[in-house]
């Protein structure tokens, strides 16, 4: 133990001597060992830390499953039969979002509200901490209104007053009784600010798919045996309701795996790019541990001499190693916590789960390990070389005449070829998803985006059921958009591209054989007053755009997009062709017209391709959920206050939601990629720099050594030109090594940001070449500084160095 | 060796000057020196008397602050780095005390890099350095590294790589300076050898026994050349 003390203040009285060296060392590892705590936060946060709720690992979300289109959300039927026939769960509930006009508390507001079954609470295992959950007799039509808020918005709205619980709040019109406040976290997978029960004894279609469903596993049984229970009650329901359950099995996934499944390569992509930032850290570190050594060989000599035992040097050695990388890792901590602070403030809403990384006991203990084994890898060189060295020889060496040595800057030239090759691997995944994230960026949309503003309105069914209503609201609300200063065109429309995920409907068409069960036809399905097409500029290709004529009391039509068109009518023209969204065998279907064929939309943003769409007048087909978007001719923000006036003039009740720029709207759709680019750059560009400098300091470094030699060799004939070659081409033979052996290894990790990329390969050879070229730019430049000076050097001065 | 020029080299009035911090160090003052081809010359003086700076100048590494330095007939104190770099692998062979020989490189690469840097082809300088190597005994050593050799036989290496592009002038610093006595009387002899052979010679040393070998020596003292009276004056 004394011998450590001694050591550790044999160490820190070193680095206090060589306050450049340890700013140095400490800086980098502190840059590695802080971009990968920050990184283990959110990797922990999100991916390993468990759901907050109690054995979280057996919940579970069920799915319908289709061969041709994969998971859906559940049909309330499905879902009650799946409930009551599987016995491999304590209990499954079901849950549908929606949005609900709260008004009675000043200007009315959108509130993000949830449909649940009774059971909701009890299955995630999460009691109401402040009233109660749901009864079961709240799921029956007609039964009392009930709601229960989330922990958020019961602190916004009541400031946290246990007085809420028996208070009223109007939801769409309507009261509902407060009786419970959700536990904090609760709001998961998305945030939702009241929830309200889920009628059950209502008929809706078997393919009606909108709620999402979580069961939990029984004790003792595993994910396939319940989803081989629940495929045993599917096939049962095909052979019941061939007509809508044909086809349809079930597929089960963890509810944490729903959640944050989609993020989990990206995070891996970014832990191992951080991984590499940590390694060319140690690596540089090591670079100056190992000149370190060299100048310390005479102390290293005389401790020998004196009777140090190797065992005791190494052991010294590696004690300043382990104090380097804790002295980093402390500084890296502090630049964790600024870094998961910037990433929460700049996150945009891409990363889920992103409010509960932090930097906390499992960072802590993963920041001291990583220091701990960082010393001991940056360390590992330099005691080899310790290990290796000639003590006699050392103490010979003064009196030898040759200049440089051959075996010193082996070791150097290795950690450089390192450095490079870790360099090259960051830096082409970097640019791969730069490259993809400009090539969506340049993808036509389908429509023009700049200058639109969007906003949703939810016409409560209490006083909007009525469908002449919902039409005659509409009507008001255009005429007044359309008056409003700076707007050029008005429409109103079921959705909008780029929403929260567009409907598809299925449908037949008239003449055509209906499709085996096992295949949906189905399109994704906007329902639009005619000036949509004029707003958000989508070309007309052939027939007709529907009019205002096209209402209620005309015969119906519909509009097809192009995609649809190529796949149905590959040979001929849709026009005059009849589809319906009902059974084609049932004569009360309704049947519409194709009357025009319109250009191609990337509904669900630019990495995906334009489904086919079909589009009908809203005058024909009305809802009571609109979106209005306006086309302005200056900023389209600050139409908003003149777009909730002319709403409230027409109904003050109504709450205007989602208040949004399409432009916004397209920034979102390429926030994941813009993150993905820009995290990973930020690693490349970090790793560069390390690189960049640890080339720099081997180059410098060798020239100081060599400057004798250099000296030696000007006196024999030497031109500063023939010394610059000499200096750039022994510096620059590692780095083209290792830019070799990165662009390989680039090729072959490349595989794991396959599903991030788009419109660009793995190993797009241009890519490569752009990486090499300026990989080897910036090395030859770091090259190129001390071999100026080494060139330019007075070679009386040099030979007199020793 | 050419003999067509007389002197092959001729100081007039050469000065070196250096600054430092504000301070004025005079290192050599007003030298005239001419030294025939052929001629072995010996400079001796104390420590700090300028031996280094003139050798310096007489082989390139530097020039002078005043004065003019005519080397073969072309003047050869107004040259830029890059013009004195071509002459000095041309024309300049150096000896150092401490041997100086590159560790990285074999004996027989560090006795041919000075023909690499004249731009000697290939088969050319295999010839020159198997030839000097030959000369100082050492052909056998071709592939070894300085480190495996003793003090006596880098010296010769250094020996070898000095005269293997056969330079006009051979200039060696203190060349016994690092040997032991016997190592030290073999590479002098090496020296006497190739004089006779028609080097021509500048030798600084401290041994009078060398001195007594040298046909000619000059005495430094404060940057000066003294003449023979003054130097006994000054020795006493």
């Amino acid at each position: 133990m004394d011998t450590l003390l001694r050591d550790l203040r044999f160490a820190v009285r070193q680095l206090r001597r060589t306050p450049a060296f340890a700013v140095a060392a400490i800086g980098c590892l502190a840059l590695g060992i802080g971009a990968n705590t920050a990184i283990f936060s959110a990797v922990d946060g999100v991916l390993l830390r468990p759901l907050p709720f109690p054995e979280s690992e057996r919940l579970v979300t069920v799915w319908g499953y289709h061969a041709s289109i994969g998971r859906e959300s559940a049909s309330l039927p499905d879902f009650l039969d799946w409930r009551r026939d599987s016995r491999s769960f304590t209990g499954m509930t079901a849950r549908a979002n929606t949005q609900f006009n709260l008004t009675g508390a000043g200007e009315p507001e959108v509130v993000r509200g949830a449909l649940v079954t009774a059971n909701y609470f009890q299955v995630l295992g999460s009691p109401i901490p402040l009233g109660r959950g749901f009864r079961d007799d709240e799921e029956r039509r007609g039964a009392a209104r009930v709601a229960v808020l989330s922990h958020g918005f019961w602190r916004r709205e009541f400031g946290g007053s246990a007085d809420a619980v028996g208070r009223q709040i109007m939801l769409g019109g309507v009261p509902y009784t407060i009786v419970g406040v959700g536990a904090r976290g609760l709001s998961v997978p998305r945030e939702v600010d009241v929830w309200t029960p889920l009628t059950t004894d209502t008929t809706l279609g078997r393919r009606n798919d909108f709620l999402e469903v979580v069961g939990r596993l029984a004790p003792g049984v595993d994910m396939s045996q319940a989803r081989e229970e629940l495929g045993t009650v599917a096939r049962r329901l095909e052979q019941e309701y061939p007509g809508s359950n044909s086809g349809w099995g079930v597929d089960l996934v963890g509810l944490q795996e729903r959640i944050v499944g989609e993020i989990r390569p990206a995070l891996l992509v970014f832990m191992g790019a951080v991984g590499l930032v940590l390694l060319i850290a140690c690596a540089n570190v090591a670079n100056l541990m190992l000149a370190r050594v060299a100048a310390r060989e005479r102390e290293v000599t005389i401790r020998a001499a004196l009777g140090a035992s190797r065992r005791r040097l190494l052991r010294q050695l590696l004690t300043e190693s382990v104090v380097l990388s804790l002295a980093g890792g402390a500084l890296g901590l502090g630049l964790a916590v600024w870094g998961v602070r910037a990433l929460q403030a700049l996150e945009p809403g891409t990363i889920p789960r992103v409010d509960e990384i932090a930097v906390n006991g499992s960072a802590l203990a993963f920041a001291l390990g990583l220091s701990v084994l960082t010393g001991l890898l940056f360390g590992v060189a330099p005691a080899v070389r310790l290990m290796g060295y000639d003590l006699r020889g050392g103490l010979a060496e003064g009196g030898r005449g040759a200049a440089g040595r051959r075996s010193a800057g082996r070791t150097r030239s290795l950690l450089v070829l390192a450095e490079v090759a870790l360099a090259g691997v960051l830096l082409v995944g970097a640019a791969l998803l730069l490259t993809s994230f400009v090539r969506l960026q340049r993808v036509d949309p389908g429509f023009t985006p700049g200058g639109i503003l969007t906003a949703r309105v939810t016409l409560p069914r209490a006083r909007y059921d009525d469908p002449a209503r919902q039409t005659a609201f509409a009507d008001a609300l255009l005429e007044r958009a359309r008056s409003l200063p700076g707007v050029r065109s008005a429409a109103l429309t079921s959705d909008a591209p780029l929403g929260d995920g567009p409907p598809y409907w299925a449908f037949a068409v008239a003449g055509v054989e209906p499709p085996p069960p096992e295949v949906v036809q189905d399109a994704v399905v906007f329902r639009t007053t005619p000036d949509y097409f004029r707003t958000f500029a989508i070309p007309l290709v052939d027939g007709r755009l529907y009019q205002t004529s096209d209402r209620g009391d005309a015969a119906p039509v519909a509009l097809v997009s192009e995609a649809l068109a190529r796949r149905y009518w590959p040979d001929r023209t849709p026009l005059g062709a009849r589809i319906t969204f009902g059974d084609p065998a049932d004569s009360t279907s309704v049947w519409m017209t194709v009357v025009g064929v319109v250009g191609d939309v990337r509904q669900e943003g630019p990495a995906a391709a334009a489904y086919p769409q079909i589009y009908v007048p809203l005058a024909q087909v009305s809802g009571r959920s609109l979106l209005i978007a306006l086309r302005t001719s200056g900023d389209p923000l600050a139409l908003t206050p003149a777009l909730k006036r002319a709403i409230a003039g027409i109904d003050p009740s109504l709450a205007v939601g989602r208040v949004a720029t399409m432009d916004e709207r397209v920034a979102g759709a390429l926030a994941r990629p813009r993150v993905n680019a820009l995290l990973l750059g930020g690693f490349a560009v970090t790793a560069l720099v390390l690189a960049a400098l640890g080339i720099y300091g081997v180059i410098a470094y060798g020239v100081a050594q060599r400057t004798r030699e250099l000296g030696i060799r000007m006196a024999l004939g030497a031109r500063s030109d023939d010394v610059l070659r000499l200096v750039l081409r022994q510096g620059m033979a590692p780095v083209l090594a290792g830019l070799a052996l990165g662009l390989g290894g680039a090729a072959v990790g490349s595989r794991v940001l396959r599903g991030l990329l788009f419109g660009v390969g793995g190993t797009d050879p241009v890519t490569y070449a752009g990486v090499a070229g300026f990989l080897a730019a910036v090395a030859l430049l770091a090259s190129y500084l001390p071999a100026r000076r080494a060139a330019l050097a007075d070679p009386v001065a040099a030979l007199r160095n020793d | 060796m050419p003999l067509a020029y007389d002197p092959l080299i001729r100081l007039q009035g050469v000065t070196r000057i250096f600054h430092t911090e504000e301070v004025e160090t005079h290192a050599l003052s007003r030298i005239d020196l001419e030294i025939r081809a052929g001629e072995y010359v010996a400079v001796c003086g104390p420590s700090g008397c300028g031996k280094t700076s003139l050798l310096s100048i007489l082989g390139l590494l530097d020039s002078p602050s005043e004065g003019s330095y005519v080397l073969a007939g072309e003047p050869v104190s107004t040259l830029s780095a890059g013009q004195r770099a071509r002459v000095r692998a041309r024309a300049i062979g150096f000896v150092f005390q401490a041997f100086n020989l590159i560790g990285d490189l074999t004996v027989y690469q560090n006795v041919e890099l000075p023909l690499r840097y004249r731009g000697l082809g290939p088969a050319e300088r295999r010839a020159a350095a198997h030839e000097a190597l030959e000369r100082v005994g050492l052909l056998h050593r071709l592939h070894h590294y300085p480190a495996q050799l003793s003090g006596g036989q880098q010296q010769r290496v250094a020996v070898a790589r000095a005269v293997a592009g056969k330079p006009l002038v051979i200039l060696a610093d203190e060349p016994t300076g690092n040997l032991d006595s016997a190592n030290g009387a073999a590479v002098m002899a090496l020296l006497a050898e190739l004089h006779a052979g028609g080097a021509t010679l500048v030798v600084v040393t401290h041994d009078p026994r060398y001195l007594r070998e040298a046909q000619r020596s000059i005495y430094l003292f404060d940057g000066r050349v003294v003449p023979a009276a003054r130097r006994d004056r000054e020795v006493a």
